[in-house]
This record gives C-alpha cells, sequence and structure tokens, in this order.
C-alpha cells in the first residue's frame, strides 16, 4: 500500500474502534459486498506467472478483498529466460522475483509455506505447518509436476544425472555446469515430450541457446534434439534460424523419423528410441512427461489427463465449487501453457472473482499471449495470440507466428522486444523488472 | 475515478458513518476494457508505465494511440507483434482501450517507486 494511504488493516481496527465493526467476530462466510465489510477472502495458491498475477489484480480491482498468497520460495526464479542464461545471454540472479512489492503496494498477505491439502466443503487450505486458512474463493496455480516414471528410466534419482531444467532453479544450475564441463565434439541429446506440456517453444529455444554457447566455447560439439512429435512451435521459423545461426550444428529428429525416445538410461546418459535405436550423450538434458502440479490434484480439479478443465469464462473448475485454476496446470488449449497466458489468466480471474464477491455477472473474457524465441544474439522470432469465447469455447481470434521472410532488422527488434517483454511481465507480475 | 481512489472514498464514508447506500460500498466491478487494459501490461508494464524498447502507454493522448492501433489492425506501422494482436479486438475496444490509456497518469503523483 502506497504511504500516506491508510491499508486496509488499519482502517478495520480504526472502523472497529469505532464501534463500526461487528462483522470482523463473524468468521464464517460473508456475504458478497456486505456494507464496509471485507469483500471476501480469497486464497492464491501459488507465486509464479499465474498466482502473482491475480493476487496483484485482484487488489487492483478491489482493494477490500482480503488476498492470502501461499507460496514456499522467497523468490520465484521463472523458466523463460532461463534458456537464456544457459546461452550465456542473461544472468541467474536476474530471474528471480520476490513478493515484496504484493506485500507492500498491494496489501497482500503472503505466507512462505507448502499448501498440503484442500477441504472444498469447510472452503479451507492447511498449510505444511499444519495451520489452516479460510477461503470464498481458492486460485489454485501451481503450475507443473514431473510425471516421474512416465517416461521408464526417468525418476527423480536420474534427474541429478539428467536434468530437465525446465522448473528454473537447482536443475537449470546442474544443466549449465554439465554444459561447461562437456568436452569439445560431444553431444547434447535433448529429449523433448508429446503434447502437451509447458512452453511449447522452450526446447527449441533451449537447443539454440545450447548452441550459443558451444559455438563459441566448444564448436565442434553437436546437438541431437530427439522429439516425441512430428510438429512443434514456430517449427520452419526455428529450423530456419538454426540453420543461418549455426550451421548443421542442431539435428531434430522428429517421431516419424524415429525421434521418440521410450527408454533413459541416466547413470550411462544413453536413450532408446521406439524403434530400438540408441543414443549416447555426452549432457542429457531430458523434458519428460507432466502434469497439474500436487495441490490440484490433491483439490481434485484434475481429470484423467492430469490436468485441470476450466470454465471458459472464468476458469473456475467444474468439479469443485468455489475454486479456481490458471497458468500451465489448466487444459486451455488453444491458449498455450506460458508465462504470458498464466498471467493474463489471472487477470481475468481477478476480474471474475471480484464480480462474483459482489454478486454481479464477470466481463466477457479477452486473453492474449505472446512468447518470445530468442535464437541467437540479436535474432528474436515469436508467436501471439488474442483468445477469447466463440460458441462456450476458448478460440484464438487473431494471432501468428513472425513472418517466414522477415528481415534481419525485424529479427534483431524481436530480440529486443523479447528482453523489453521479460521486464514488463515480471514488473506487471510482482513489480520487480 | 480510479479504482485504487475507491477504496480511500470507502474508508472515507466507512469513517464518517455513511450508509450503504449514500456512498459505494466497493469499486465499480471490473469491465471488458479494464481486462482489455490489464492484458497489455504484459509488455507495457502495470497500467501501461513501463519504460523500455517497448513504449509505454500511460497518459498518451487517446486518438493518437487510437490511430496507432488501428494502423497496427491493418498492417500498417511497421508492426512486429502487434498487427496480430491489434486484430483480436473490435474498433470500439481499442478506443476504449485508447481512452483507458490516455487518462493513466504517466507516473502515479506523490508516488517515485514506480
Amino acid at each position: 500500500m502506497t504511504r500516506g494511504r491508510i491499508n486496509r488493516r488499519q482502517a478495520l481496527k480504526l472502523m472497529g474502534a469505532m464501534g463500526a465493526g461487528p462483522f470482523l467476530a463473524a468468521g464464517g462466510r460473508i456475504p458478497p459486498a456486505a456494507a464496509g465489510g471485507p469483500a471476501g477472502r480469497v486464497v492464491v495458491v501459488g507465486g509464479g506467472f499465474g498466482g502473482a498475477t491475480v493476487a496483484k489484480y485482484i487488489k487492483r480491482f478491489d482493494p477490500a478483498v482480503e488476498v492470502t498468497l501461499v507460496e514456499p520460495s522467497r523468490r520465484h526464479f521463472t523458466c523463460p529466460f532461463s534458456n537464456l542464461y544457459l546461452g550465456g545471454l542473461y544472468q541467474f540472479d536476474a530471474l528471480g522475483h520476490g513478493y515484496e512489492e504484493l506485500v507492500s503496494r498491494y496489501g497482500v498477505q503472503v505466507v512462505h509455506s507448502m499448501a498440503d491439502d484442500v477441504d472444498a466443503d469447510g472452503r479451507t487450505v492447511r498449510l505444511a505447518g499444519g495451520e489452516t486458512l479460510s477461503w470464498d474463493r481458492l486460485v489454485l496455480s501451481p503450475g507443473i509436476d514431473i510425471r516421474w516414471g512416465e517416461l521408464e528410466g526417468y525418476t527423480r534419482a536420474a534427474a541429478e544425472k539428467a536434468p530437465h531444467a525446465w522448473q528454473a532453479g537447482p536443475q537449470t544450475h546442474l544443466l549449465k555446469k554439465q554444459l561447461e564441463a562437456m568436452e569439445d565434439g560431444g553431444t547434447f541429446i535433448l529429449v523433448a515430450p508429446d503434447n502437451p506440456f509447458r512452453c511449447p517453444p522452450g526446447p527449441y529455444e533451449r537447443v539454440a541457446m545450447v548452441a550459443n554457447y558451444l559455438k563459441s566455447h566448444k564448436p565442434k560439439s553437436k546437438i541431437l534434439l530427439l522429439d516425441a512429435k512430428d510438429n512443434f512451435s514456430k517449427q520452419g521459423l526455428f529450423l530456419d534460424g538454426w540453420r543461418k545461426n549455426y550451421g548443421d550444428m542442431i539435428e531434430w529428429v522428429g517421431r516419424s523419423q524415429d525421434g521418440e525416445v521410450v527408454r533413459v538410461d541416466a547413470d550411462r546418459l544413453e536413450v532408446e528410441t521406439e524403434f530400438g535405436t540408441t543414443h549416447k550423450a555426452s549432457v542429457l538434458n531430458v523434458v519428460p512427461p507432466q502434469r497439474a502440479g500436487f495441490i490440484a490434484r490433491r483439490a481434485g480439479v484434475t481429470d484423467a489427463s492430469g490436468w485441470a478443465p476450466v470454465e471458459p469464462r472464468t476458469f473456475a473448475s467444474p468439479r469443485v465449487e468455489g475454486v479456481y485454476v490458471i497458468g500451465d496446470a489448466t487444459e486451455a488449449a488453444p491458449m498455450p501453457k506460458s508465462g504470458f497466458c498464466a498471467n493474463a489468466q489471472g487477470k481475468v480471474t481477478a476480474a471474475a472473482i471480484v464480480a462474483d464477491l459482489a454478486g454481479v455477472d464477470g466481463p466477457d473474457p479477452s486473453w492474449a499471449n505472446t512468447c518470445y524465441s530468442t535464437v541467437a544474439p540479436g535474432y528474436g522470432i515469436s508467436v501471439a495470440g488474442v483468445y477469447g469465447i466463440r460458441e462456450g469455447h476458448i478460440e484464438e481470434i487473431s494471432g501468428g507466428v513472425s513472418p517466414a521472410d522477415a528481415d534481419a532488422a525485424f529479427r534483431r527488434r524481436e530480440a529486443e522486444y523479447a528482453v523489453a517483454w521479460y521486464r514488463a511481465i515480471t514488473q506487471d507480475t510482482w513489480g520487480t523488472a | 475515478m480510479g479504482k485504487s481512489q475507491w477504496f480511500q472514498v470507502w474508508v472515507a464514508a466507512g469513517l464518517l458513518g455513511i450508509g450503504g447506500s449514500a456512498v459505494a460500498d466497493t469499486p465499480p466491478a471490473p469491465d471488458r476494457v479494464d481486462v482489455i487494459a490489464a492484458t497489455c501490461g504484459n509488455c507495457h508494464g502495470t497500467d501501461g508505465r513501463f519504460v523500455s524498447a517497448i513504449p509505454p502507454l500511460a497518459g498518451r493522448p487517446a486518438d493518437e494511440l487510437y490511430a496507432r492501433l488501428r494502423a497496427f489492425k491493418r498492417g500498417d506501422n511497421d508492426p512486429t507483434v502487434m498487427d496480430r494482436l491489434a486484430g483480436g479486438y473490435t474498433d470500439d475496444e481499442l478506443k476504449a482501450v485508447a481512452r483507458y490509456f490516455s487518462r493513466v497518469a504517466e507516473s502515479p503523483s506523490g508516488d517515485k517507486e514506480r
């Protein structure tokens, strides 16, 4: 809360002192828009792009709503731009974002703990310490969990030898160290999963950034991308960009060319494909199959797919009343699992919750996405889209990828915009650009 | 009146003991323009105030912003992503969003944090 303003807690205290606040003792469910009372209590689980945004924008739309954000980490390290760290173009520390602004400027209560369980009937969340938080509306933004063992041989222990680095943090450092220790002339193998997964262009940007590092440090090395798919995001732009910047350093093998990996041997740094070919890596980076984060599954909002279906207008769960799910944990196709979409979903859901608590209809939603990928220094590409509801379903209203025939100046501008975008979205989400 | 200012009115009303019918208890519920404008913040920063290679939007004249958005929608104005995004909104929505940002102060008065 801005200095000089009375914050809500102080206001309540003042009003209570003046005999104006019997509602404080009520404790239970607060009717919508009770005169002078809290406009409702919202608990948000997860402080990534989705969770931090929904918490902030609920407060911006209606400061009278009490918002508590549950997030174990003091700083969130983003997956976006972690590839640029691997490529030597960005500092790791610049990927970390804290919660100070949410607390001091917007009056969000931030609890650094893990949410263990959800009681949908009692409308509470239980924290790892045993404490419970009550809510009128609950937003889950837990991101992804790895499906350990779904790809044969890819266990938690295997990830310590063949990192995924698909959740930024120690795994990112491990992969960076392995790259630095790799011999010149070695083979970097990236294993890409079938859809859906977090950050559809991510594996393809990653090999480009690894190539950027290898090109200047270990130029005799090769990169092999083994893919469980025959098509991928911004495919033409990536294939063209790889060739222009790295020659034949990167080889992509799609599913129909026997690219699907079915078994991982992390001790030997070997992978086996569908038709029995074994590939040996110097550094093995496995992007494994994924599902919604633990608390979404625990709360019962996920279905057999492992992801959470949502009501398109609001991202309310059709499975558990009063609970909303946003970000990578959701099934929101054609919206991709991106930080941008999680942020955009956070805003629409914030508006929907504020309207719902006020007892009115929320606005017709509109979401956007822009995913920049950095192929090389000064060489960026993008996919962008605007999404809305048509006949009850989420649809792309407008959008597309960068032109195939764009000139060097266009690619340079998109590389600059990628950095500007990252700084803007992290300011918009956490207040820390 | 900005939404954040409603909170102060609400507090003041509470302190003065003014009943719910005399002064709005809560800010107006966010509408579609609020949501679209919030979405712009993803690249232009909260309230369109972030200064970078991507230009800020806050405080620019509505007719200038609308003219640029219309040009982007036509594919003019040397766009990179904005032509792909502007096509997702009606002209009325673009006009309303232009008006929205024209009314946002370039920086909040008396606040040096942003």
